[in-house]
């Protein structure tokens, strides 16, 4: 079948559909060579009715000849034909005689405007239609795979992968060739290569389509270097391999293949096969045969480990408990760095290498040996030296304690301390005088100086392995089984000691408070090094790190080898991994540290809080946010990119305003990716301003310094127009930068780090994280302050002790535990007055910070929010109009009969944010501006479940298990796996835990045997045990096997409290959640009576069905039907009108409704009617879908009642209409502006009909029905007879506006504007 | 010159490569030996040939934009650049020619295919640039040549459509 033929029936079957659907006016120029009389005999098959006009032009044949082959084909419909496109145009002026036009050309014609306003294929609707012509052919649909074949070029076809040209030279290669794998073969005709396996899986056609079409554009876009890259590999590869056949047959490909690049031709594509050239671009590593020698096994490069990959694969070792693994591998590592550092001593930075055995396996660790860091540790970590202080002028803490070398630097030798009458008092005298004086008070016993010694003795034996506990802790600590038992020992030593100098505190301070103080002192000070750094105004700054004898240094590792040990036999390997990763963060258990006034009375005296890590170390510092590291980055730019998504309309440039950023070059980097790409189409130019506060000053200076590659980027950027880059050099308060915002407000504001971290003891604020592996912590409700906060209450020996301790020399015994805490609260007035007002700064605000403030009180709405690295990150709005709106069209579309209006929308969303763990962003795709249906559907589903549940179960706290901490902890497995939501609520006087999963479709209910609701039954079951280990008395979970009861158990508590500190819970709420997270979690935990639902949302069925119960295992899973009916009861909430309140808020009021809805352009596109006699809400903006926002002023009444009931909703907008006038025979007609009536009209007349009166008419009747007019004019008469009318019109220039409100983008890109400049309009 | 056009980019920007090695292949670097001393003087200290070449279609108005990240890579002729290639096939002897003829010639003297003529979606796919669409790539690309003729004055749109390209700049 020749390709002419393929064209001629893909147009005739195009044509025949058009027709039939009423089209009487079809024209197509540039058509590809076509067989008229293919073309004629498939219109007669077709079918086409009478009266229809066919020009066929530049087909070789004319009119005459048209004529005979229809009369041959037994087309008789057609009464005129022509093989000139010019008399066709002319048949347009007489419709009467041609009252349909069908006119098609090969190339172009000139002088035929008119047929330009015809409709006419697109080459991609012919290489559709095509495609399911030949669906329809024998000779395309011999077997299954066939068809499945071409339904995925459909697919492929929509996405614009195929053009229509590729589509029929493939149709015409396949007819062609024979047998089943004819289109195998054909489809280098597609610009695809040849594959054979391309039905070896019918499953796998789609798949294996796209593959091909990835590695063609792969080999299209490489650049000719990078090929050359990819033949030295290969030939490297070569040279490397034993098995040589496989490596020449690569080369080969890859002569091909560049061929190819060079010339793509069918023929040189049908040289290569699919799975030739994958192995191109991920050839095989050589393998060593079997006959390799010893020799030839070194010359194969071994697998290569770093230090972190080293503390998986021996947290790995530790879960699987290979203890003869981990012994050797410790000795190992120990020999080989003590061999590097016996190497050379040059106080530079080297590697140190060692060989270790990963599962049998030999690999070869490769880490860097810092000379300089081991230097310092040796020379504070001696028998007689037990930490130190430095004073130096380097600002940088690392630099400071290389430099440690220097006369003013102090040791603390725990029996010199240089404090005393004579500087004779030592940490034995010290202890002894405790001993004695409490002995003599009779209040406990001697002992103290006895663990003293005890202490040191501990310690002395550690040190002979301090490079190993330094370097690798957990190896050490796992493979080394007498170290374990001697840390054991010091901790409990330690823990001991602590606890009775805490203990006695008070009595030995009555007696003698200077002896009791300085003794705290000194204990404190052991085994930290103190650096005071000299700043150039005269002040100092003070920073601490742990050495790695400091008992809670060695307590997380210690503590970490022997949890970890033989746990992996109940783990799956999603678990495994959570685990494993968990145990490489570095995490630091211990948020605060005093720095002592010790050694020499030269220390700080005050609490530090936690602020880094170096190398493993834990590393303290009085700075204002010392991080500086880029996490929280990868957000924002995820943030620009949805809000362009969202607001397709935005004004442009997007406004994106940057303050304090860090490593702000990267950053713009990453955003500039935005106008690249796909990514153009929304968002067409960027403008970024970057600001800075006085606290962040440097980072402002940063900003000005781009490296050579980002300076170049940028620069293309700006000199092309897309980029406007301003760096405001200025630092400025917050509240100042955020105030002028609004003068000119932007799309987005992203503001870091602007939380300072200082120590705090209870109260407001927001404690830096910990592993809940090694800290366990209390629920603790602050009345006063209506707050639920979790506080660290370590059982563990020394970490509480070492608290107390802090506490009693800080001399605030009593008053809470001190910690480290992130002032992030007064930023929730920053994010309110930005982007709530009237007058905003800004659409969206984006905060990442080390902490973020509590969302109970803020008003604006949470978009996102997630923790990213170091910092956490917040994204807020006002509301979720944009948001919304965007959704609405699925609802339309998946679910006509339910009719869910943007504020109901808006509310919902508003209600359940919170429990989307990912976020609500996820729901718009990036490069299209729309959303995700299957998504939506499914967010709908869960939320209106949530509100059914909140509505069963008053009172009820309801949290997400899909938050990023549950995920770590709650998981059994992939997060299909886990269900969506848990509930605490009291049923009976008894405390009931509820896992619910909610399964949504847009069709009926459906049953348990279904396989969604199976598996959803199946993953409430698995979550309900994993909760069930979380939960209840933890004592001797442990001891039981039950090793992650623990951390579950942590994670419970923060999900719960978080989920506490939402922004619907009032105070009385609060006050009854405290009162069961304590029963949960108290001193005497209760285990709740667990249940498991899973939800069933029918979105489109009315259909009723009752409960169901399933037994899993020992679990009971209820199944639950939501069908139409329930959802249009939970949309409406009839108690919160009854009631007229809702205790869900914390104001105790009305529940949380939705602020007026706000357009979803930029700020120039707000209007605000100024009529007083108006009374709807009301904004209007001139987005799509406004015209679903009417007011209640156009709702129906009376006898539209049951029109007003069938939508389900209260704004029904069917009653109301406009009238226009009168028929002949005086009939009035009417215009209902109605969502789903037609909200389009169309006024034509000649000059001085009345276009313009009817017009005012017009605007006069909306108003009076309470409707504001927005009237784009480019008539002054408009605008004076508006005026005359109307006393408040409000006029704005479209010059002011940075926009074009007539511009109207096409699928083309092109744009049309007819009045660019003169346009004004007018409210 | 279409801007999307990375079939065309991703192809061409080693032609001038092909073409130089094409013509040292056939050792015709010895019928012009200065040209020849001229590009191995070029290329010392540079890595290798084809960067060479690369950098040459560049310089020469043919490829741009010329930072290395931009991904929707084109070629655009520079005004001169298309005012030479006019007046090659457009000698004074004959002023003004259709666009079609001006588009045929454009294929018979230079290979240049721009996308305006019937056959041209069938002929690139021969030559193996599958991927162009007439109505999303080839229609627009033609547009565009008009539109850059047209504001260079070599071009007149008339009236009913027709498109006239001469050598002599005019402007309407």
């Amino acid at each position: 079948m020749k390709r002419s033929q393929l064209t001629s029936e893909a147009l005739a079957a195009w044509t025949c559909k058009a027709l039939a659907e009423g089209e009487v006016s079809l024209a197509r120029q540039e058509l590809p060579d076509l067989d008229p009389r293919s073309f004629i005999r498939a219109l007669a098959s077709g079918g086409v009715p009478k009266g229809v006009s066919l020009a066929l032009v530049g087909f070789d044949e004319d009119a005459r000849e048209l004529e005979r082959l229809a009369r041959r084909a037994g087309l008789s419909g057609i009464s005129h034909f022509a093989a000139n496109l010019h008399e066709a145009a002319a048949w347009q002026n007489d419709r009467q005689r041609h009252p349909v036009i069908v006119a098609y050309a090969r190339g172009t014609v000139t002088g035929v405007n008119t047929l330009r306003h015809f409709d006419g294929p697109s080459s991609c609707d012919l290489a559709l239609t095509l495609l399911g012509w030949a669906l329809k052919q024998p000779t395309f649909t011999g077997t299954e795979a066939h068809k499945r074949l071409l339904e995925q070029l459909g697919v492929l076809v929509q996405n614009d992968e195929f053009s229509f040209e590729q589509v029929r030279a493939f149709l015409e290669a396949w007819s062609e060739g024979s047998g089943n794998g004819a289109p195998r073969d054909a489809l280098p005709a597609l610009g695809l290569l040849r594959d054979p396996n391309l039905f070896a899986e019918a499953c796998l056609i789609s798949d294996r389509l796209e593959q091909n079409v990835a590695l063609m554009a792969t080999l299209r876009d490489r650049s000719a270097s990078h090929m050359s890259g990819l033949e030295k590999r290969i030939h490297q590869s070569l040279a490397k391999a034993k098995n040589k056949a496989d490596f020449r047959a690569l080369v080969k490909t890859f002569e091909k293949l560049q061929n190819i690049r060079r010339s793509p031709t069918p023929d040189a594509l049908g040289e290569v096969t699919l799975d030739e050239a994958l192995k191109v671009f991920a050839p095989p590593r050589p393998e060593p045969d079997n006959t390799t020698t010893a020799d030839d096994q070194q010359e194969d490069e071994p697998t290569t480990l770093n230090e972190k990959r080293l503390q998986r694969t021996c947290a790995d070792a530790l879960l699987d408990n290979r203890n003869e693994e981990l012994e050797s591998n410790a000795e190992a590592l120990s020999q080989s760095l003590r061999a590097a550092l016996d190497d050379g001593d040059d106080g530079g930075h080297d590697e140190w290498v060692c060989e270790v055995q990963i599962k049998g396996d030999e690999q070869t660790l490769k880490a860097s040996l810092d000379r300089g860091f081991v230097a310092w540790v040796r020379h504070f970590c001696k028998v007689e030296a037990w930490g130190g202080l430095i004073e130096t002028s380097l600002p940088d803490l690392k630099h400071a304690l290389d430099d440690f070398d220097r006369p003013e630097t102090l040791t603390l030798n725990p029996e010199r301390l240089g404090v005393g009458q004579k500087g004779e008092l030592s940490v034995s005298t010290l202890l002894a005088g405790w001993d004695d004086d409490l002995k003599a008070q009779g209040k406990g016993k001697r002992g103290r100086v006895a663990l003293w010694q005890r202490f040191k003795e501990l310690r002395s034996q550690l040190l002979d392995s301090l490079e190993e506990l330094t370097h690798f802790p957990l190896e050490w600590f796992a493979g080394k089984s007498n170290v374990r038992s001697v840390v054991e020992n010091y901790l409990k030593t330690c823990g001991q000691l602590f606890g009775l100098v805490a203990k006695h505190y008070g009595a030995m301070a009555q007696s003698d408070p200077n002896w009791a103080k300085t003794t705290l002192e000194a204990l404190l000070a052991l085994d930290v090094v103190q650096v005071r750094t000299a700043l150039p105004d005269g002040r100092r700054s003070s920073k601490a790190v742990l050495l790695p004898t400091h008992p809670l240094h060695l307590w997380r590792y210690w503590r970490l080898s022997k949890l970890l040990r033989g746990l992996g036999k109940e783990l799956n390997p999603a678990d495994r991994k959570a685990v494993i990763e968990e145990a490489g963060v570095p995490i630091q258990f211990l948020s605060v540290i005093y720095a002592s006034p010790l050694p020499g009375k030269k220390g700080a005296a005050q609490v530090l809080p936690v602020a880094n890590d170096l190398y493993s170390l834990a590393t303290f510092e009085n700075l204002r946010n010392a991080y500086n590291g880029p996490d929280g980055q990868s957000a924002l730019v995820y943030s620009v990119e949805r809000f362009a998504a969202a607001h397709r309309l935005h004004v442009s440039p997007l406004r994106l305003v940057l303050v304090n950023p860090p490593q702000a070059g990267a950053l713009l980097l990453e955003l500039l990716k935005l106008l690249d790409g796909r990514k153009k189409r929304l968002v067409e130019k960027l403008r970024v301003e970057v600001r800075g506060t006085q606290a962040q000053e440097a980072r402002l200076k940063e900003a000005l310094l781009f490296d050579t590659r980002e300076r170049e980027i940028i620069e293309e950027k700006v000199s092309s127009g897309r980029l406007e880059l301003v760096v405001n050099r200025e630092a400025k308060p917050l509240d100042e930068i955020l105030a002028e915002l609004k003068e000119r407000p932007a799309h987005l504001v992203a503001v870091f780090d602007e939380a300072p971290v200082s120590v705090r003891r209870g109260g407001a604020g927001q404690r830096l994280p910990m592993s809940p592996f090694c800290v366990r912590r209390k629920v603790a409700f602050h009345r006063r302050w209506n707050e639920l906060r979790l506080e660290p209450v370590a059982g563990d020996p020394p970490f509480f002790e070492f608290i107390e301790l802090i506490k009693h020399v800080e001399g605030n015994e009593g008053e809470g535990t001190p910690y480290a805490w992130a002032e992030a609260e007064a930023l929730r007035e920053s994010v309110d007055s930005v982007v709530s007002p009237e007058n905003f700064g800004s659409q969206w605000f984006f905060l990442a910070d080390r902490a973020l403030p509590e969302e109970g009180a803020m008003k604006a709405q949470r978009l996102l929010r997630r923790r990213e690295g170091q910092r956490q990150v917040l994204l807020a709005a006002r509301d979720y109009g944009a948001l919304a709106r965007l959704m609405k069209p699925v609802f339309e579309e998946d679910t006509p009969n339910l009719l869910m209006p943007v504020a109901q929308l808006n509310e919902l969303l508003g209600e359940g944010a919170h429990l989307i763990g990912a976020g609500l962003l996820d729901l718009v795709k990036s490069q299209e501006g729309r959303v995700v249906p299957v998504k939506v559907i499914g967010l709908i589903g869960t939320l209106l479940a949530a509100r059914d549940f909140i509505q069963r179960h008053p009172g009820a706290l309801l949290v997400s298990t899909d938050s990023q901490l549950a995920r770590t902890w709650l998981r059994l497995g992939t997060q299909g796996e886990r269900c969506d939501l848990l509930g605490v609520y009291e049923s009976g006087g008894k405390l009931v835990g509820e896992c619910v999963e909610i399964k949504t479709t847009k069709g009926a209910p459906r049953p348990l045997t279904d396989s969604d609701i199976s598996n959803a039954c199946k993953q409430v079951a698995a979550t309900l045990a994993a909760v069930r280990e979380g939960l209840g008395d933890m004592t001797n979970a442990e001891e039981a096997g039950q090793f992650l009861a623990a951390p579950r158990n942590e994670m419970l508590k923060e999900v719960l409290v978080q989920g506490c500190m939402g922004r619907f819970a009032s105070d009385a709420e609060r006050s009854c959640w405290a009162g069961w997270l304590t029963q949960l979690f108290g001193p005497t935990p209760e285990m709740p009576d667990l249940r498991g639902t899973v939800v069933d949302v029918a979105l489109g069925s009315a259909e009723g069905k009752p409960e169901e119960n399933i037994t899993i295992g020992e679990m009971t899973v209820c199944l639950r039907h939501l069908n139409e009916v329930d959802v249009e009861r939970l949309l409406q909430r009839p108690e919160d009108v009854e009631n007229g309140g809702d205790t869900r808020n914390e104001n105790g009021g009305d529940p949380p409704r939705p602020t007026a809805p706000q357009p979803s352009g930029g700020p120039a596109l707000q209007f605000v009617p100024s009529q007083p006699d108006v009374e709807a809400p009301t904004c209007v903006s001139v987005s799509e879908g406004s015209s679903d926002r009417l007011p209640s002023g156009m709702s129906g009444s009376g006898s539209d009642s049951a029109e007003v009931a069938s939508t389900g909703g209260t704004q029904s907008t069917a009653a109301w209409s406009v009238t226009l006038g009168h028929t002949k025979d005086g009939q009035p007609v009417a215009w209902p502006p109605t969502i789903r009536g037609n909200p389009h009209l169309m006024i034509v007349g000649l000059s001085g009909m009345g276009k313009t009166t009817c017009l005012i008419n017009l605007c006069r009747q909306l108003h009076a029905g309470g409707v504001a007019p927005i009237v784009f004019s480019y008539h002054d008469d408009i605008d004076e007879r508006l005026s005359e009318l109307f006393s408040n019109v409000a006029r704005h220039d479209c010059r002011d506006l940075g926009f074009n409100p007539m511009r109207i983008v096409g699928s083309s890109g092109k744009f049309w504007s007819g009045v660019r400049i003169s346009l004004g309009f007018a409210v | 010159m279409r801007a999307q056009s990375r079939w065309s980019y991703a192809r061409l920007r080693e032609a001038p490569v092909g073409s130089f090695q094409s013509f040292a292949n056939e050792g015709r670097f010895e019928e012009c030996e200065d040209a020849w001393n001229y590009v191995k003087a070029k290329l010392e200290g540079r890595p290798n040939f084809e960067e060479f070449y690369g950098t040459v279609a560049l310089r020469s108005g043919l490829a741009q934009p010329r930072a290395s990240r931009v991904p929707a890579k084109h070629f655009e002729p520079q005004p001169d650049t298309l005012r030479v290639l006019v007046w090659s096939v457009l000698p004074h002897s004959d002023p003004m020619i259709p666009l079609s003829e001006f588009l045929d010639r454009l294929q018979s003297t230079w290979g240049l295919i721009i996308g305006g003529r019937p056959d041209d979606a069938r002929l690139l796919r021969d030559l193996g640039y599958a991927g162009l669409d007439q109505d999303h790539d080839l229609t627009p690309n033609t547009a565009a040549l008009v539109s850059l003729l047209t504001e260079l004055g070599l071009a007149t749109r008339f009236s009913d459509g027709l498109v006239m390209c001469h050598s002599e700049p005019r402007f309407t």
